[in-house]
C-alpha cells in the first residue's frame, strides 16, 4: 500500500528540512476557542454566544493516547471536531507534525505581531502568509483536504454513521482510493487486510451495515478510519452505546490498533473508569475549560481540582458501599451563554473563596505533567 | 405472602419472518420495602419484563397466558383495563428511561402531577396543585412555587427526572418500577437521582425494582439482583454475594470485563468475552450462553440447564448440578 511520500506541508515551505523527530509532539493545541452564535429568531438580533470552547490547550505525544472527560455539554466533542475542523473554531492555534522548534518560531512571530499596536496591510499580509504554512486551523482548504487525511475521526453512534447502502468494503476503501493511497483496483486486498485487523469476518466485505450489530459496526467505523493510516484518531465516545461484554472488546481493539501502528488518539469519554484505564494521559472539561490534566495514574492517586474529585465520588463503583454523596453534587452546570465571571465551577465548589468568584484560574503547572486550574490547589 | 410474585412469565413477539421470545419463564417475588435489581445487556428482556408486570405489552407482543403476575394475591394479568388503571401510577407506579418523553410537552409540570392526584385519588383541582408543589420541592427541585408552572423543555434533563420521580410518588404508591433512570443522565446527575431514589423508597416504604445495564449502579443500591441473558433468567442472588464472588459463568466474565476505576492498562488486560448474544429466533441448543462460555462442557451444549438453588441463590448453569457431583 502506498502511503504519501511528502507531506504537502514539504511542498509550501521549502526551508523546512528538519523533519518531526520522534521526540517532538503530534500535536499541540494552544488556546482553542469556539463561541457558537445562537440563532437570531424572528426581528430580534440575538448576540449571544454559546461558549462551548474558552481557551483550550493540550499537547498529544507520538503513539500516545490523551483521554477527554466531562459531563454533557462541557465542549468535549466540540474540542474533537474542531481539530479536524469539521467545526471551525474561532481562535486558536492547531499544530500538527511539527517540531517544536517551528512551533517555538512561529509563537514568537505571532507574538511580535500581536504587540503591533496598528500593523500595516503587508504586516498583516506576511503574518496571514506564515500562519497558512502552519497554523492547522488557517491552512487554506485544498491544503487542509489533503492533511485531514491524517487525522480520522470514529463517532459515538455507529448506526449513523455507516451508509446504509455502501458495502462494508467500500465503506473502508472509499477514502484511500479516491486520494490515490491505493489503485482503484486494489480495494478488495486492501479492505481485506482491515476487516483481518478488527477482527471482523471475510464475508462483511459485500455486506451492508444493516446486517451488523452494534459492537460490529463499531470495528467497520475503526477499519475506516484506520484504512487511511491516520497518525491521529479522536475517537467520540466510541464505547458508549456498547454493552460491558461488547465494550471491553472494542476496548481491546483500539490498543492492539495502538501498539502496531502507533496511532494516538484523543479518547472522549464520560466514563472515568473507561479513561483511566485505556489512556496514558488525561484531560478533565467543565463548561468549556480545561480544569486539570495529569497522566492517569497520577490524576486517580491524586486529583487535585475539586470537579474531578466530585467526578470520581459519583461514579458508581463496586465496592459493596452505597454511591457517595459527595459536596457539591447537587447544583447543575453553568449556562454556557453567561457564563459567571470567575471560575465557571465556584457555585458548586466546596473549596471557592471570593478571589473565585471574581478571577478566572488558568492551567497552570502544579508538578510536572500535572496541570490544574484552581487557585485553591496553587495554594 | 410477598407484595409482588410473578410466575412463569413469557413474553413473545409474533413478527412476521419469526418469533421473538423477549423473555422466557421468568419467576420471582419482590418483598415489603425490597429494592430488586433486574439487570442484564440489551435485549435480555429486562425491559419487557418490567413492562409485562404492568401488562403494558401491545400486539405483536403477547404474554403468555399460563403467566401470572400476582400483586397482593390479585393477577394483574387477568384484570380488565378499568381495574388495571386503578393500580397502575397510583400502586405501582412507573419512572422511565427518557425523562423528556415521559412528560406531555404541552402542559405544565404540576398540572400533570395534579392529573395523577385527581385521578387517582379524587383530590379537587387546588389541593392537587399544591401538592404537586409540595413533590417538587421534596425532590429538590429549586423554586418549586415557580417551576410548578414551567413546562417540560424549561428543565434540564436531571431536573426533569426530578419532576418524574415526584410524579411517580404522588400517589404513595407501594411499588416504584424504574426502567433505566439514569442512564440518559450524567454521573453526577445520575449519583442525585439515585440518592434522591433511595431517600424517597426510604420515606414512604415502597418496594422498586430497578431495571438497568449498569451493574456497577447496584452495588450498594439494590438489595437483590436478577441477572438475566437471552430472556432467561441466569443468576438470582442477594447483591451482597453476587459482588462477593457471583456464581454463573456469565456473572463473572461481566465482573471481569467492567474496567474499574483505578485499574491501567499497564497492570491488566480487560476481559473480553467473545462473540455475542445470540439473535433469539436463533438461540443455540443447550445453554444460550455456551458458546461464549470458557466453562462450557459437553452437556452445556446440548440441554439447557435449570434454575439451581444454592442456598439461598439460584443459578443457571450445568457446573451446579449436584447429580453430577455425587
Amino acid at each position: 500500500m502506498n502511503s504519501p511520500k511528502n507531506t504537502p506541508l514539504n511542498k509550501i515551505d521549502p526551508s523546512n528540512n528538519t523533519a518531526p523527530q520522534q521526540g517532538d509532539p503530534l500535536l499541540v493545541v494552544k488556546d482553542l476557542i469556539k463561541h457558537y452564535p445562537l440563532k437570531a429568531s424572528g426581528f430580534s438580533f440575538s448576540k449571544e454566544k454559546v461558549h462551548a470552547l474558552n481557551g483550550i490547550s493540550f499537547t498529544v505525544n507520538r503513539g500516545e493516547i490523551l483521554g477527554l472527560v466531562g459531563e454533557s455539554g462541557c465542549g468535549k466533542t466540540t474540542t474533537g471536531r474542531s481539530l479536524l475542523r469539521m467545526i471551525e473554531p474561532d481562535s486558536g492555534q492547531v499544530y500538527f507534525n511539527r517540531t517544536s522548534q517551528e512551533i517555538l518560531d512561529f509563537e514568537k512571530k505571532k507574538e511580535d505581531f500581536n504587540s503591533l499596536i496598528k500593523p500595516s496591510n503587508s504586516e498583516i499580509k506576511k503574518f496571514s502568509n506564515a500562519e497558512e504554512r502552519i497554523n492547522f486551523r488557517a491552512f487554506p482548504k485544498k491544503e487542509m483536504r489533503k492533511e485531514r487525511l491524517k487525522l480520522q475521526y470514529i463517532f459515538q453512534d455507529p448506526y449513523q454513521s455507516l451508509n446504509p447502502k455502501q458495502q462494508i468494503g467500500r465503506i473502508i476503501t472509499e477514502a484511500p482510493v479516491e486520494h490515490g493511497h491505493i489503485k482503484s483496483n486494489q480495494w478488495e486486498s486492501t479492505a481485506l487486510k482491515y476487516l483481518d485487523l478488527v477482527g471482523l469476518p471475510r464475508e462483511a466485505l459485500h455486506k451492508y451495515p444493516h446486517e451488523f450489530s452494534g459492537g460490529q459496526r463499531q470495528r467497520i467505523n475503526i477499519a475506516r478510519a484506520v484504512a487511511l493510516q491516520p497518525e491521529f484518531i479522536v475517537c467520540d465516545e466510541p464505547v458508549s452505546s456498547l454493552d460491558v461484554s461488547i465494550q471491553s472488546q472494542i476496548l481491546n481493539l483500539l490498543l492492539d490498533i495502538q501498539k502496531e501502528l502507533g496511532t494516538a488518539y484523543l479518547f472522549i469519554a464520560h466514563n472515568l473508569s473507561v479513561v483511566f484505564y485505556l489512556c496514558d494521559k488525561v484531560a478533565v472539561m467543565y463548561a468549556g475549560n480545561m480544569v486539570e490534566e495529569a497522566p492517569s495514574r497520577e490524576l486517580y492517586n491524586n486529583p487535585r481540582h475539586p470537579y474531578t474529585e466530585l467526578l470520581m465520588a459519583a461514579a458508581p463503583k463496586i465496592d459493596g458501599k452505597p454511591l457517595e454523596n459527595p459536596p457539591g453534587l447537587e447544583g447543575e452546570v453553568p449556562s454556557l451563554i453567561q457564563l459567571p465571571r470567575g471560575c465557571a465551577f465556584q457555585a458548586r465548589c466546596p473549596l471557592a473563596i471570593d478571589k473565585c468568584k471574581e478571577e478566572r484560574p488558568q492551567l497552570k503547572e502544579l508538578s510536572p505533567n500535572h496541570r490544574v486550574a484552581c487557585f485553591r490547589a496553587h495554594e | 405472602m410477598s407484595l409482588l410474585e410473578v410466575k412463569n412469565l413469557t413474553t413473545r413477539f409474533n413478527l412476521l419472518e419469526h418469533q421473538l421470545i423477549a423473555v422466557e419463564d421468568i419467576s420471582f417475588s419482590l418483598e415489603e420495602n425490597e429494592i430488586l435489581a433486574v439487570v442484564g445487556e440489551s435485549g435480555c428482556g429486562k425491559s419487557v419484563t418490567a413492562l409485562s408486570l404492568m401488562k403494558l405489552i401491545e400486539s405483536p407482543g403477547e404474554i403468555d397466558p399460563q403467566s401470572q403476575v400476582l400483586f397482593q394475591g390479585q393477577d394483574i394479568l387477568s384484570l380488565s383495563d378499568e381495574k388495571l388503571q386503578k393500580i397502575r401510577g397510583s400502586e405501582i407506579a412507573m419512572i422511565f428511561q427518557e425523562p423528556a418523553a415521559s412528560f406531555n410537552p404541552l402542559f405544565p409540570l404540576g398540572s400533570q402531577i395534579a392529573e395523577a392526584l385527581k385521578i387517582h385519588r379524587g383530590t379537587a383541582k387546588e389541593e392537587a396543585l399544591k401538592t404537586a408543589e409540595h413533590l417538587l420541592d421534596q425532590v429538590r427541585i429549586a423554586e418549586a412555587n415557580r417551576r410548578v408552572k414551567d413546562y417540560p423543555f424549561q428543565l434540564s434533563g436531571g431536573m426533569l427526572q426530578r419532576a418524574m420521580t415526584a410524579l411517580a410518588i404522588s400517589c404513595e404508591p407501594q411499588i416504584l418500577l424504574a426502567d433505566e433512570p439514569t442512564t440518559a443522565l450524567d454521573v453526577t446527575v445520575q449519583a442525585q437521582i439515585i440518592n434522591l431514589l433511595k431517600e424517597q423508597v426510604r420515606r414512604y416504604n415502597m418496594s422498586m425494582i430497578f431495571v438497568t445495564h449498569d451493574l456497577e449502579l447496584i452495588d450498594g443500591f439494590a438489595d437483590n439482583l436478577m441477572l438475566l441473558y437471552a430472556g432467561r433468567i441466569f443468576e438470582k442472588s442477594s447483591s451482597v454475594d453476587f459482588f462477593k464472588k457471583p456464581l454463573h459463568p456469565y456473572g463473572e466474565d461481566l465482573m471481569k470485563a467492567i474496567p474499574r476505576m483505578g485499574l491501567f492498562k499497564d497492570e491488566i488486560e480487560l476481559f473480553t468475552i467473545k462473540g455475542q448474544v445470540p439473535p433469539s429466533h436463533r438461540r443455540p441448543v443447550g445453554c444460550t450462553y455456551a458458546p461464549r462460555c470458557n466453562k462450557c462442557f459437553k452437556r452445556c451444549t446440548q440441554e439447557e440447564p435449570p434454575l439451581f438453588n444454592i442456598g439461598e441463590r439460584q443459578v443457571r448453569c450445568w457446573l451446579y448440578n449436584k447429580e453430577d457431583q455425587k
